[in-house]
């Protein structure tokens, strides 16, 4: 395969090798002082919910899984990413979990048969395009995926209905222009609403521009 | 290591061996003899999302991949597109795809089968064995390298061809 000459891949394409080497440190950074919710928060959310059959969708570098609490030592994990490269880094580093990878749109139907106990959206959401309403199409294909009373958990920065200060409105308004971030009509009413809806016992909370979010399926 | 037989229903799908091959680089628009500059699925993108099948993400050319001695054929697509005018002063063409997966470097990698119908199709016939696959950009993929394949037995059919027809021939 060639260089895509489309921005079709454009939020999964920033997650090259290099960019990766540094994206632990630019997102302590960000997740502090511009998003205002220290990566601290969203380690709990990991540590809370996070079980030992754990499907983790758009992975990033790996860091949550790396640094969370799994509930045992060997736990079934399996890491669902468009880009291969955040797979790989992702896989690499929580290798010790011998994770098993799926490269796929999780904006169309996954089609596994086996099921999960926990599913993490680690900053996912804020890169899909479209508006909340648009999006919740990923809780749609995931349900299926997910066992009876399983939980799925995860953050996304929001642009509507949360104070931002001057470097936050413009580091937003940049990443949006560069389709890095798909994320100025979201606002955690529209996602508590596609969140019960599809769910139960669901839950938003706002820290900073961060929406940390938990729903499960009937038991 | 992946272990596809656990995350696909063994009994709803096909496993079968493929070799990646160079395909005509009118679909990506790699190929500078290729009428369409930014590739054909470039083209036919938005006319696929308009009628239902949302490409976003994928990389916009297809892998070309022999499976032969089978050959297959879509007997019940997931999407089935007629008369799709993409391009101006040609003949509208019928474009159906199904779902696969690829398995390649301990990754599963969730794909469609892309089947612009021959009888709509202008040029370039190929082999009835020869697949041509959409999936999510695959990093360090070279042709010559050996795929597994899965098919969903719902909508394709493969059997085993050991005399090779082409696309364009009648039974």
């Amino acid at each position: 395969m060639a260089i895509d000459h489309n921005d079709v891949n454009a939020g999964a394409a920033i997650y090259s090798r290099q960019v990766l080497a540094i994206y632990d440190l630019s997102m302590l950074i960000f997740f502090k002082f511009v998003w205002q919710c220290p990566t601290i928060h969203v380690l709990e959310l990991y540590n809370d919910n996070i079980s030992s059959n754990h499907l983790d969708v758009g992975v990033g570098s790996g860091y949550y899984l790396d640094q969370c609490q799994f509930p045992s030592d060997n736990p079934n994990i399996l890491l669902l990413d468009l880009n291969h490269n955040s797979l790989s880094a992702a896989a690499r580093r929580i290798s010790r979990y011998r994770p098993e990878m799926l490269q796929a749109n999780a904006l169309e139907p996954i089609l596994l048969k086996n099921t999960f106990d926990s599913v993490g959206l680690g900053s996912l959401l804020h890169c899909l395009p479209g508006t909340i309403k648009d999006k919740a199409v990923i809780f749609e294909n995931l349900r299926p995926l997910m066992n009876p009373g399983g939980v799925i958990f995860g953050c996304t920065l929001i642009n509507g209905g949360v104070s931002k200060h001057w470097f936050a409105r413009q580091a937003m308004q940049r990443l949006n222009a560069k389709k890095i971030f798909c994320n100025l009509q979201d606002n955690a009413d529209d996602l508590q609403e596609a969140l019960s809806k599809r769910f139960f016992d669901s839950n938003v909370r706002i820290i900073g521009c961060m929406a940390l979010f938990t729903a499960r399926t009937p038991v | 290591m992946i272990e596809m037989d656990r995350l696909l229903e063994k009994t709803a799908w096909y496993k079968v061996a493929g070799v990646l091959v160079k395909g005509y680089g009118v679909a990506s628009g790699i190929s500078s003899e290729s009428p369409y500059p930014f590739g054909s699925l470039v083209m036919q993108k938005p006319y696929f999302n308009e009628r239902g099948l949302d490409l976003e993400g994928f990389f916009l050319g297809t892998l070309n991949i022999d499976i032969s001695p089978y050959v297959f054929e879509i007997f019940n697509p997931l999407f089935k597109f007629e008369g799709v005018e993409w391009y101006e002063g040609t003949t509208a063409e019928t474009f159906s795809f199904a779902d696969c997966f690829i398995e390649y470097e301990n990754t599963c990698i969730k794909g469609y089968v892309y089947y612009p119908h021959p009888e709509t199709k202008l040029r370039h016939f190929q082999s009835k064995s020869l697949l041509e696959i959409i999936a999510p950009y695959i990093e360090n993929v070279r042709h010559g390298v050996k795929l597994s394949l899965y098919f969903n037995k719902e909508q394709i059919r493969l059997t085993k061809n050991h005399k090779e027809a082409r696309y364009g021939d009648r039974p």
